[in-house]
């Protein structure tokens, strides 16, 4: 007898307790079966939350049994006819409520019976969950009637209980109809506004409260009888089953009955009687209106038995019974099973209490969708009107209940009128956006209020397409009329585009990059045998090496927003958010560019760099980066691998997004005046101090030259201002000269300068603006009247304060730029000390970056060697009109100010420029350290100067500039000061190097120049590491010394690398095979390959490799050719002939039952294929008279395919096949065979090359573990190797081979049964 | 009528092809659950064999559902279909089907690839390509492919 010996608690007492507690230790003194079953899923649920998941506590259970008295009600309503407030419910008037006739609380009951509403009862196993702000809720388990000693509740076949206040009334004169069914659906509790005195509601004028239910009506005699007696006796014959409860009908509980809202929702799919209702018409939209059932105060529910079926009605609502697994976002989405996502997003829905982490919940009416994202695919759950949720067993954690708070925002109207895929996207992004922007914006104005729209909203609203808008038409339309929230359109949301805080965005780039590692491993392990260069730059191993890699935005399926800034820790640009900041490169990046400004990146390059890692090192690649659960439960990193991941992405690309309305005027616009013009020498790397505080300190320093030349600006009147600058030059020049000058310079003026149109084109942040006139001018060298004077460029060192690091990061070198010249005592600072002083720059001073046009003219009178000459890939070579003209330096392609001066006119302008030019290449620039380089090649130019020699001690020789595309780096830990590291030194010192981390370290850089690889050693601190460096970068390498007797050369610390372009170089295994990379960088997990039929191979990115088991039925093209190394092998047998013979690509037509494929291979995977290792069969050597041609019969006899191909390949170097026959019919091929050498493939040759391939044809299955490629990636493929493109191929599936094994009949046998019997084990 | 299938050898036991009906349109294909077949695939037994030499090699595959008649051309050498080709690479074609053509014994496993026809109102292969398996669960194999084959993706339209 449970019960017997507990402890009664009072509902006081439980609130006073205020913890959350389980009370069920009456369930283990009584028999199992007695209890509510336990619910089918908890078996699952137990398993689900085995896993090292956070999981909440579980709910401490009370070791003595306690139980409550009391009883159980529909909420009670007060005057205003709201549920009492007292509960601290926010649901309202939407839970049941239990009283000890002391106090009352919210709760829910597991076996529900509507019998138990007003009766007193003992609750002998609870679950007690505290609201956070006062009040609980109880989860009652186990109960029994407390009048009832056996414990059992009386089994009661029907009656009535009365749905309103006023049951008692006999007078049931307008309410007469009565309605039997089953209780289909139920919509929230909705209020409608009546002005009208006749509401059902006793306050007259009062809104009128109530919900909508959907039942399903049988049609017979019987159930259409107005007569409550029959309808009920029908029940007592218990001849429910000929019922066919197939027809809608509504029934609108108002007034008091509503009320009833958590009752009725427990009665869902129970056959229920309702009488003493009436009949009305109900507008339930502007122009529609239905005829249902309103409830009146009279009315009674019925309780009849529970149908053995539901109605055979189908219907496209479904029932689905999952775990609670998670809830978020205020619980507008609930994760079920860890895989399907519940959104109940109408504001009108007030999820049960009991709806915690844990539970086991049955969602009835609402709509399955598949969404498909560019991220990511999920399942949902769209809640609608007619959703209900039911609780079936209580959560066993301490997961608190979750209280209803207002979403009367305009936001929450917002995602309602939203379809579901469309409100998932919305509200990931809501999640992501606050994440991303906390402590940027306010929460009010990321969100929004109820009548101002935040920033999301306006962000959202631009993103989503027309159609993923709905119109809503009420709860009362929307209930009636169902097809109205019917969600069809699930197609286009692969455009939109998540948007995830910059650390989850790292997180996802560290598991691609173990994902490649991983790969890259095994592809090493697979090409060892016949690699060579793995070695090349000798490293033992990968280990050690820097490798990079690029990923594009399309594999990523995310669009970036953040903040572009200047780092004051590395000084680096960056865009960032509140979780993270991510380094930058921007090649078109103004000088006006506006910080505040939020810019949204949809297309862009991610660059990884990293040392490749020991085996064994990795982690397993997590997929669920991007799901939608780590972005709800996101949790900043704690720690990182230390990759460098920098994004490259154009300007132009990207939209700028003023959530401030700050407009381009803000900035400091190009006044009218004069401006000095400068060129960018060098740029000396960022000084570090010795300090702990790692924001940049110390300041940087530029060396430049001041052209004699200004430019002016005209008004925006036209009126040019007299050019006082000249003046100042003129006065300094003669000044200089002459101590004589004294006056009548303004006369002077116009004699002594020179003036030239010109057109200035200033670029914005967004736009261009019209072209401006402008002049250049400066004062002619002159010898008259005794005072001679000369103007030429000065060389002046700008020191750039550690709050103007962002100026410094955008000056160029060699680059041109404009400075303002103003008669304020700051600039006269630059004009004073311009005598190959350092100057201080102003940090009010603007520069703005100049380039030049036409630029053809100019190039013409070059020297070859100029850097303005150089002939290099650039970054952003693709971009607009801007690069097209004389662009002033290799890579500043993107100019804030283009200068159109005619080349006629502006001659002596032209002449300083080249012979400044000139100057800074040649050796008679003034300054007597500089002098010529000395070194070899034409690939070094530019700037040399003298290091000081100083003995053996230190490193000597010359100062100069390379470019070149960067090999290969390896980084060393630097442990000693070892400032002049020999080769070998850099190249024994074996320790781990660790990336990235630590101040200093020493590389050794590969570089590839025009006249070969050179060798750059030295120590590099990160802050002088330039964005993306590393192998593919092509970089000039400014002032390094040029190592005298010696080979190589060193950085030193006033050494700049400049990067010029980014390109992508595989060096993984040492093979330049580009179009290979695009297949291995688009799957990002070798392992666990699943196997499949061709036709089942998909193309989608993010599928990994698959193994198919399919028969080679045509060799379609392939390229043999003669591997460099000269290995006498071929007296010892053929086991690894194939290293002798180079295949770069080959094309096979591929078949497995299901579908045909076109197979691209190379190296080992298509040797194999053309079965090179195999012994041909003695037939062919008879059909292709090979034996009359060589050697004897009998020693031939045992030669493999490789040995003959070796042969001709001696003869012939080079030999490519092409099928132009069928494509399918090995027997109807028609073959063409050309070969690289000059001699002619003679019959036997051919014949025996073509019986080669017909021989691979012919062979059994091979296992090939292949990716999709799609036709962009074949035609690359072809191209690359020269293939004429084939219309033919364009239909077929293509595949590249990443493994190729024989087939052991046995295993797959075993396999394919244990596939075929699912459950079954196949043993042995 | 489906067309995806029609270059593909489709692996189906004997029974699965005996029972193929010719498609009334062309009469190069066959029909099967809505897939247009003109290809086919069988392994069994070798249990019976005719050869005519330089004109072909009659055959019959048991693969334990029942038999498939077979017929390997021999006639590379008279026929004008290959009249038109090199005579070096007809030869070497016709060099590869004696050679095939020699494997064939009774009581080997072999494994037929070829174009589905009719002859005289059944179902036989003319075969493009034989081969002889030695591993004997090669036949195992077969049966097990030609069974997830029929589940996966020939049943596709059927179901």
């Amino acid at each position: 007898m449970e019960g017997s010996d507990a402890t009664v608690l009072s509902i006081a007492e439980l609130l006073r307790q205020h913890r959350p507690f389980s009370a069920t230790s009456s369930l283990r003194s009584t028999s199992r079966r007695r209890l509510s079953p336990p619910p089918p899923e908890s078996r699952r649920r137990n398993e689900e939350f085995r896993d090292p998941d956070p999981s909440p506590r579980v709910l401490t259970p009370l070791d003595h049994p306690v139980m409550l008295v009391g009883t159980v009600a529909i909420p009670v309503r007060d005057g205003d006819g709201h549920c009492s407030a007292a509960l601290n419910c926010s649901n309202n008037g939407t839970c049941f409520q239990f009283s000890d006739g002391a106090s009352r609380i919210c709760c829910d009951v597991l076996d529900f019976s509507a019998h138990l509403l007003g009766k007193r009862i003992r609750v002998v196993a609870f679950n007690f969950i505290p609201f956070k702000h006062g009040g609980g809720f109880l989860e009652i388990i186990r109960w029994s009637f407390a009048q009832s000693h056996g414990g059992l509740r009386p089994c009661l076949s029907s009656s009535a209980l009365a749905l309103g206040s006023d049951s008692s009334s006999e007078d049931c004169s307008k309410a007469r109809s009565c309605v039997r069914g089953v209780v289909e659906s139920i919509s929230p509790v909705s209020v409608v506004p009546c002005s009208s005195g006749t509401s059902f509601d006793s306050g007259g004028a009062r809104n009128l409260r109530g919900f909508l239910a959907q039942l399903m009506i049988c049609g017979c005699k019987l159930c259409r009888s107005r007569d409550i007696t029959k309808v009920l006796m029908d029940n007592s014959n218990g001849s429910s089953e000929s019922h066919a409860y197939s027809l809608p009908e509504f029934v609108y509980f108002c007034g008091s009955a509503s009320f009833w809202h958590p009752a009725i929702t427990k009665l869902i799919g129970d056959v229920v009687v309702l009488s003493r209702l009436s009949k009305k018409l109900i507008y339930i939209g502007k122009d529609e209106s239905q005829v249902m059932f309103v409830t009146t105060d009279e009315s009674l529910l019925h309780l009849l038995e529970k149908p053995s079926r539901m109605s055979t009605r189908t219907s496209d609502y479904s029932i689905y019974t999952g775990l609670v697994t998670g809830i978020y976002m205020q619980g507008m989405v609930v994760e079920l099973d860890k895989k399907v996502w519940l959104l109940l997003t109408d504001q009108q829905f007030q999820l049960p209490h009991s709806l915690r982490a844990g539970a086991v919940v049955s969602v009835k009416n609402a709509h399955l969708l598949h969404g498909k994202y560019s991220w990511a695919e999920m399942l949902i759950l769209g809640g609608c009107f007619r959703t209900s949720i039911l609780v079936e067993a209580w959560s066993p954690f301490e997961t608190s209940c979750y209280i209803f708070s207002d979403m009367q925002s305009m936001l929450g109207k917002f995602i309602a009128t939203l379809s579901y895929p469309a409100r998932l996207w919305v509200l990931l992004t809501i999640s992501c956006f606050c994440k991303k922007f906390s402590g940027i914006f306010l929460e009010k104005e990321m969100l929004g209020s109820k009548k101002k729209e935040g920033l999301l909203q306006m962000y959202v609203s631009s993103h989503l397409p027309s159609w993923a808008f709905r119109k809503r038409h009420g709860v009362f339309m929307e209930m009636c009329k169902h097809n109205l929230c019917g969600f069809n359109c699930e197609l286009g949301y692969t455009k939109l585009r998540l948007i995830v805080p910059f650390s989850l965005l790292v997180r996802h780039c560290e598991s691609i990059w173990e994902g490649l590692l991983v790969e890259s491993e095994k592809a090493c392990k697979v090409s060892d045998d016949d690699n060579k260069s793995s070695n090349l730059y000798g490293v033992n191993g990968s280990c050690g090496q820097l490798i990079k890699r690029i990923i594009p935005s399309d594999n990523i399926g995310i669009t970036l927003l953040g903040n572009l800034k200047v780092s004051p820790f590395t000084g680096r640009l960056q865009l960032a958010d509140a979780s993270r900041s991510l380094d930058v490169v921007i090649p078109d990046l103004p000088s006006t560019w506006n910080s505040n400004s939020i810019y949204e990146v949809s297309d862009y390059s991610i660059v990884i760099t990293g040392v490749s890692q020991r085996p064994g090192q990795l982690r397993p690649f997590d997929r669920e980066s991007f799901s939608c659960r780590s972005i709800f439960n996101y949790t900043p990193l704690v720690r990182e691998m230390g990759l460098d991941i920098s994004i490259y992405f154009h300007l132009k690309n990207a939209k700028c997004i003023d959530f401030h309305e700050t407009s381009e005027d803000e900035h400091e616009k190009l006044g009218s005046g004069s401006y000095h013009i400068l060129r960018i020498v060098h740029k000396f790397p960022l000084l570090q101090k010795l300090s702990a505080d790692p924001v940049i300190s110390a300041s940087m320093f530029v060396e430049a030259i001041i052209l004699p030349w200004y430019l002016f600006l005209a008004d925006k009147d036209g009126v040019e201002r007299l050019p006082y600058a000249l003046m100042d030059q003129l006065e300094e020049a003669v000044g200089r000269n002459s101590n004589k000058w004294a006056d009548g310079s303004s006369k002077r003026l116009k004699t002594d300068i020179t003036l030239m149109p010109c057109q200035v084109i200033v670029r914005g942040v967004k736009t261009s603006l019209p072209a401006r006139p402008g002049s250049l001018g400066r004062v002619k060298d002159s010898s008259s009247n005794g005072i001679s004077y000369k103007v030429s460029p000065h060389k002046i060192w700008l020191e750039f304060q550690p709050s103007d690091i962002s100026k410094y990061q955008m000056l160029n070198i060699g680059g041109y730029y404009i400075l303002k010249h103003g008669k304020e005592e700051k600039l006269r600072h630059l004009e004073d000390y311009a005598r190959g002083m350092k100057i201080h720059f102003p940090s009010e001073t603007k520069l703005w970056s100049l380039s030049f046009s036409p630029r053809d003219t100019l190039l013409h009178n070059l020297p070859h060697d100029s850097p303005l000459c150089t002939d290099q890939v650039r970054l952003g070579e693709e971009t607009g009109n801007f690069t097209k003209k004389f662009s002033g330096y290799s890579s500043e392609t993107f100019p804030d100010i283009c200068l159109d001066v005619s080349t006629k006119a502006a001659g002596p302008f032209w002449m300083d420029l080249l012979e400044m030019e000139h100057s800074l290449t040649n050796p008679t620039v003034n300054t007597e350290d500089i002098t010529v380089s000395s070194c070899s090649g034409d690939m070094i130019s530019s700037l040399s100067s003298k290091f000081p020699s100083r003995g053996r001690l230190f490193p000597d020789g010359d100062l100069v500039s390379i470019n070149g595309d960067v090999i290969a780096i390896q980084r060393f830990e630097s442990t000693s000061c070892n400032l002049y590291p020999s080769h070998e030194n850099l190249l024994t010192s074996s320790q781990q190097s660790r990336y990235l981390i630590g101040d200093t370290s020493s590389i050794h850089i590969h570089v590839s120049t025009g006249n070969g690889t050179v060798h750059i050693f030295g120590s590099l601190r990160n802050h002088a590491y330039p964005i993306g460096f590393g192998p593919g970068v092509n970089a000039t390498f400014c002032r390094i010394l040029k190592l005298s007797g010696r080979e190589g050369f060193l950085l030193t610390p006033i050494s700049f690398i400049k990067t010029n372009s980014l390109t992508m170089i595989n060096e993984q295994c040492g093979t330049k095979d580009s179009t290979m990379q695009s297949v291995s960088d688009r799957r990002v997990a070798f392992n666990g390959s699943s196997s499949g039929f061709i036709s089942e191979l998909t193309q989608d990115p993010a599928c990994s490799t698959m193994q198919l088991r399919c028969k080679v039925i045509a060799v379609h093209i392939l390229i043999l050719e003669k591997t460099n190394i000269e290995m006498d092998c071929l007296q010892s047998g053929f086991s690894h002939q194939s290293s002798l013979i180079n295949i770069p690509i080959a094309g096979f037509v591929v078949e497995d039952g299901s579908s045909l494929c076109f197979c691209w291979a190379n190296a080992d995977r298509a040797s194999t294929l053309l079965r090179l290792n195999e012994k041909l069969p003695q037939t062919a050597l008879e059909s292709t008279n090979w034996t009359l041609k060589w050697v004897g019969k009998e020693k031939n006899a045992s030669r493999a395919s490789a040995y003959y191909v070796d042969r001709i390949l001696k003869k012939h170097v080079k030999i490519t096949v092409r099928n132009c026959g069928s494509l399918l019919d090995s027997s109807r091929q028609d073959l063409m065979i050309s070969v690289g050498s000059h001699n002619v493939l003679g019959n036997f040759e051919e014949d025996i090359l073509k019986y080669i391939l017909l021989y691979a044809s012919f062979a059994t299955d091979w296992n090939i573990v292949g990716t999709a490629m799609d036709i962009n990636a074949a035609r690359q493929l072809q191209k690359q190797h020269f293939l004429e493109m084939e219309m033919e191929l364009d239909s077929i599936q293509h595949m590249w081979a990443v493994e190729v094994s024989h087939v052991n009949p046995l295993t797959e046998a075993k396999r394919t049964i244990e596939e075929l019997l699912p459950s079954g084990r196949c043993n042995d | 009528m489906d067309k995806s299938l029609s270059l593909v050898h489709v692996k189906l036991l004997a029974f699965d092809l005996l029972s193929l009906a010719q498609a009334p349109t062309d009469p190069q294909a066959f029909s099967r659950d809505g897939f247009s077949l003109s290809r086919a695939e069988v392994l069994g037994i070798v249990v019976s064999r005719e050869l005519k030499p330089g004109r072909f090699l009659k055959f019959a595959v048991d693969d334990g559902t029942g038999c498939v008649p077979c017929i390997l051309w021999l006639n590379h050498a008279t026929s004008p279909y290959f009249a038109r080709q090199r005579p070096q690479g007809v030869r070497l074609i016709a060099d590869v089907a004696n050679d095939q053509a020699s494997l064939v014994k009774l009581g080997s496993v072999a494994r037929v690839r070829g174009r589905i026809t009719s002859y005289r109102g059944t179902v036989q292969i003319t075969a493009s390509s034989v081969a002889v398996e030695r591993d004997p669960n090669a036949e195992v194999l077969h049966w097990l492919d030609c069974l997830r084959l029929a589940r996966r993706v020939y049943g596709r339209l059927g179901s």
